[in-house]
């Protein structure tokens, strides 16, 4: 879950109030926050991957501030009136690169600007927003500009690369665009995906200086905000329109809280003008009282309810007997009205809804096969075999021993190589259980019931997981014999008449394994293990096995509620 | 602790045999072994028989056997020839007692071809012929030989003597070195304390079939055993702890009314994932976090529940239900995603299948089954876990509901501790994190759950509240069973788990 060390001053900065560390802790737990060790002023916090407002001080300050009682309401109102001048053209060209563009504009409140504090927090949080809803900037990426010293308009456009000159943040040497592309590191790990050829993106303003190459780096001076300054311009640049919205919405945030207006930037595009309010215009949605209940399971009038939503920092009123709800622009993730049962469940706390038993109308019970798998089970431990757990991904190795009717499948993507394929018998990993217990006393005896992958065409998957159950025995004097005699005992325990076909098992004897056929489907089959395989697994005694097709038994003899007979 | 008078060891069964033995060797200088030859002589039976007992009773714990090993010299079939008959070089000495002789001659007489070649070597290399055409001796033919005096005194059991004559007879295959081992006995310290006095050797140890026949046991009378005495170890099979835990965990959601279901292990990313509302490019669905299956092409998708599905993830649900849900993730649905083959990695890809199965309420459906994650392995992460999955619906459940059954699924599992946070899946609202309290560890997340989406119920056709949880539930068995390890969940040491704790 995405995490990040917050300052604690900081945080307690923005409450009315400081509160206590422990206080803290306590109150979080009725958040989305899970707060972890603390080095210095910085606690690290993670928190659910919806609530990334939460990972930025003042979002964390700002839920604090509801659960605790001492702010409430959502507290956020945005200029409607464009700073003059301040617009944007988004050039047709973009589209098919990085085709969606949305800015705001940013003023500090009178007497205040930008402190470094507040740099520092806006630069930390511009990051993880872009390693999370920018999905390490290929969905969307952020750029901050000190406004006051740019000319707008601005404009986002797609040029020739032979063209740009850049003198790029934290540098003082100016380069080529194509030494920049070559040779920058953010340029090789983010440069695709702001480059088409020999196109790259841009962002300039009216003075056709370069503020940034989206979403790469910005300039400096020109894409360099500094403490003291008193107007920003926040842009985001990325594939999808909901998501350049999200991360504008997010960076919002630290300014808005810190008394920052904010003003929308129209932005001119080949569908048109966008006047840039929808980027800062709160959601509305309406809530009934019925939805929640039906939900939550308590019945909370409509003031309840706007209580509750008022603590969950949004805007609430009730009108005409309904709940109207506003939900700022860094809460994407409240989206529809469950969402917004889930904030007023949460901002009157889980421990306050009492929890009740269910009705039961339905009867319990274990699946068919389970019940018979449980005799199975019984049948093995009787004949003082011992229950084993083994994985169900097994290594190359283990893989090409054979011991089973059909190849096991491969992952595509395996961690290691002692987990590469998905077994389709038992038999290989009770004899990797074996070859681990050569120290122990013999005879051993060993089974599992458990699930195995095969290869199905007929199935949307391409396999089906079947049930099989196994037996391995390894003692002086085990082999075929033994198998075949279990293979009898349990014909008999299962009323199957059926008989042994001799039957080629890899990794077996050869004329030593066999199968048992029941209505042409294979129900048993058993073998005496290869001496090569023992050998390389040092096993001391020779192994013999059976393999009972559980799922294909069910079919065959379906497990009955009655009593069995002799 | 003093065994009662007139008893012996539990299973000690002694017979008259090897009560004997140790009475012997407690008649002996005590601390001081007996060599086994001598105690042969002192016990009256048959030696192999007394073997027998020496043998039984050293198993038992109850004898000590001291083994030391010795190398003496033996007289092979040709060195007892040789001493009986004269050594080669001796026959030929005689021969020429009476005067030279042409060598054709003797070779005439029968002399062994081989022994005549041995015994020229030996007589030229002693200096006692005389080089010529006839075989002349040098001089009066010496009294012994040294190699004589040697196989003398291998025949009484002492050392051949010089290293240079020994090795001569060795390489003639007169003599052999031989090793013997020699067996001492004594009591061991359990042993020596084992009550013989209280009971003759008259007396019954084990009850056989032969005494229940015609009622033979009525005329005897059996030995008391020592009821504390050590006993041979016993093991024995048993069921795999984790998975009889893992069976007890089913058997308190069959008493809460459940029903068990079991998907398959390899899904299509349909039913992993977009069935439960999960982004198409939610990074939890990358090669990263997901094994996929090598080879295979996923095939059709039910085509209805296939489009229900992609109009909710685009946000294009049919009109009537777009007051309910939300504005889907508003990226294009793509069916070729939904078809990809993975190991499913969470145990709802089994709550989908069964709820597009069974959409009729009421029902409460678990699987405790296997899902896998692409997890290092360490002792935190296992590529391979269970999950408890669960879900039920009916008409009026509530949130308050679905805390109530997580409140008594922990209690029945013995978690007398469990408290409610607020936590997130793409798939529930209000969703929630049940935490338990650990002894050790605090309070650790255990049982998360939620109220299922309208976007995962509306395409599925179920038009009842929903609860759903699903738990890792292999953290909860390490607690249960006192591991600290989650590779300790695959243990397969056979003698340990055949003596796992009840």
């Amino acid at each position: 879950m995405p995490q990040s060390p917050l300052s604690l001053d900081r945080i307690n900065a923005s409450l009315p109030r400081p509160i206590s560390e422990e206080a803290l802790r306590e109150t979080l737990f009725r958040s989305k926050v899970e707060p972890g060790a603390r080095a210095g002023d910085r606690l690290t916090v993670e928190v659910t991957p919806d609530r990334l407002d939460l990972l930025d001080e003042a979002g964390l300050a700002r839920e604090l501030a509801g659960l605790l009682g001492l702010a409430r309401g959502m507290g956020y109102a945005f200029e409607p009136a464009p700073l003059p001048g301040v617009e944007a053209r988004q050039n047709a060209s973009v589209s098919p690169l990085r085709g969606e563009f949305a800015a705001v504009a940013l003023e500090a409140p009178p007497e205040g600007a930008l402190d470094a504090g507040l740099l520092d927090e806006v630069i930390r949080f511009q990051e993880l927003l872009h390693a999370t809803t920018g999905r390490d900037r290929r969905a969307g990426s952020l750029g901050l500009y000190p406004l006051e010293r740019l000319t707008p308009p601005f404009r986002y456009a797609l040029e020739p690369l032979g063209q740009i000159r850049f003198l790029p943040l934290a540098s003082s040497q100016e380069t080529s665009g194509k030494e920049f592309y070559q040779t920058h590191p953010l340029a090789l790990r983010y440069g695709d995906l702001g480059r088409q050829g020999d196109l790259v993106l841009t962002l300039r303003d009216e003075e056709d200086r370069i503020l940034s190459l989206p979403p790469v780096l910005n300039a400096a001076t020109t894409g360099e905000i500094r403490p003291g300054d008193h107007r920003i311009l926040v842009e985001a640049t990325g594939t999808r329109i909901a998501r350049v919205r999200e991360l504008i919405g997010y960076m919002l945030l630290p300014f808005v809280e810190r008394g920052w207006k904010a003003h929308p930037v129209p932005v001119h595009g080949p569908e048109g003008t966008r006047d840039g309010r929808e980027v800062l215009s709160p959601r509305k949605f309406t809530l009934a009282g019925t939805g929640v209940q039906r939900l939550l399971g308590v019945r909370l009038t409509a003031g309840e309810l706007t209580e509750h939503l008022l603590t969950a920092r949004l805007g609430a009123e009730v009108r005409e007997g309904k709940v109207h709800v506003e939900v700022p622009p860094w809460r994407p993730d409240l989206l529809a009205e469950v969402d917004l049962v889930e904030e007023v469940a949460i901002a009157r706390g889980y421990g306050r809804f009492l929890p009740i038993l269910p009705p039961s109308p339905t009867r319990g019970a274990r699946s068919r096969s389970a019940r018979r798998e449980a005799q199975l089970r019984e049948v093995a431990l009787g004949m003082d075999f011992q229950e084993l757990y083994t994985p169900v991904l097994i290594s190359g190795v283990a893989a090409g021993w054979g011991l089973a009717l059909a190849e096991p499948l491969a992952l595509v993507n395996p961690v290691s190589t002692e987990f590469s394929h998905i077994r389709s018998s038992l038999v290989p990993g009770l004899v990797a259980a074996l070859a681990r217990n050569t120290r122990s006393p013999y005879p051993q005896r060993a089974f599992e019931l458990g699930p195995v992958v095969l290869r199905d065409g007929e199935a949307a998957t391409g396999t089906r997981t079947d049930r099989h159950w196994a037996l391995v025995e390894s003692a002086a004097g085990s082999g075929f014999a033994r198998a075949a005699a279990w293979s009898e005992r349990l014909l008999g325990l299962f009323g199957l008449q059926a008989g042994r076909e001799p039957f080629e098992v890899p990794g077996t004897l050869p004329g030593r394994s066999a199968q048992v056929r029941v209505a042409g489907e294979t129900v048993l089959w058993m073998g005496e293990v290869h001496p090569r395989i023992l050998s390389e697994l040092h096993v001391r005694e020779p192994v013999a096995f059976l393999v009972l097709h559980s799922s294909t038994l069910e079919r065959l003899r379906p497990v009955s509620s009655a009593v069995p007979g002799p | 602790m003093p065994s009662p008078p007139g008893s012996e060891p539990l299973g000690l069964s002694l017979s008259g045999l090897e009560r004997e033995i140790l009475q012997v060797l407690r008649g002996a200088s005590p601390g001081s072994p007996l060599g086994e030859d001598d105690l042969l002589g002192r016990v009256r039976s048959p030696p192999d028989a007394v073997r027998g007992g020496l043998q039984r009773l050293r198993a038992k714990g109850w004898l000590l056997l001291e083994e030391t090993s010795r190398e003496h010299w033996v007289l092979t079939e040709r060195g007892r020839e040789a001493l009986a008959q004269g050594l080669p070089e001796r026959r030929l000495l005689r021969l020429l007692e009476g005067g030279p002789r042409p060598l054709e001659e003797i070779r005439g007489e029968g002399f062994d071809p081989e022994a005549l070649t041995v015994a020229l070597g030996q007589l030229k290399r002693k200096g006692l012929l005389v080089p010529g055409r006839s075989l002349t001796l040098a001089g009066s033919p010496p009294a012994t030989l040294e190699e004589e005096q040697a196989l003398s005194r291998v025949e009484r059991g002492e050392p051949p003597g010089a290293d240079e004559v020994r090795a001569t007879l060795v390489r003639r295959g007169l003599i052999a070195a031989e090793r013997t081992v020699g067996r001492r006995w004594a009591l061991s310290p359990q042993g020596a304390a084992l009550p013989l006095e209280g009971a003759g050797p008259e007396g019954v140890g084990a009850l056989t079939s032969q005494h229940l026949l015609k009622d033979r046991w009525s005329a005897l009378s059996f030995r008391p055993y020592d009821v504390r005495a050590p006993v041979p170890f016993v093991g024995g099979a048993r069921y795999h702890p984790y998975l009889e835990w893992l069976r007890q965990v089913e058997e308190v959601l069959v008493g809460l009314g459940f029903e068990e279901y079991r998907g398959p292990l390899v899904e299509q990313e349909f039913y992993n994932m977009d069935l439960l509302f999960m982004p198409q490019e939610h990074p939890a669905r990358s090669l990263q976090d997901m094994l996929a299956v090598a080879g295979l092409e996923g095939g059709k998708i039910p085509g209805p529940l296939l489009r229900s599905v992609a109009a909710v993830h685009e946000g294009r649900p049919p009109p009537r239900q777009r007051s309910a849900l939300s504005p889907g993730w508003q990226t294009p649905y793509e069916e070729s995603v939904a078809r990809h083959v993975v190991l499913r990695s969470q145990t709802t890809a089994a709550t989908g299948r069964y709820l597009a199965s069974h959409p009729r309420p009421p029902f409460r459906m678990y699987s405790v089954d296997l899902v896998f994650r692409r997890d290092a392995v360490d002792a935190q992460h296992h590529l391979q876990f269970h999950q408890a999955e669960g879900v039920m619906g009916r008409r009026g459940l509530t949130f308050r509901h679905l805390l109530g059954l997580l409140e008594q699924f922990t209690h029945a599992l013995g978690i007398p501790e469990v408290r409610f946070q607020p936590t997130y899946f793409p798939f529930t609202e209000p969703s929630v994190q049940g935490m338990v309290r650990h002894p050790t560890l605090g309070w650790i997340e255990a049982l998360p759950g939620g109220m299922f989406r309208p976007e995962v119920l509306r395409p599925l056709g179920v038009k009842v509240p929903t609860a759903a949880w699903g738990i890792g539930i292999g953290r909860l068995a390490l607690v249960a069973l006192g591991l600290n390890d989650i590779r300790e969940l695959f243990l397969d040491d056979l003698p340990r788990l055949s003596q796992w704790r009840l």
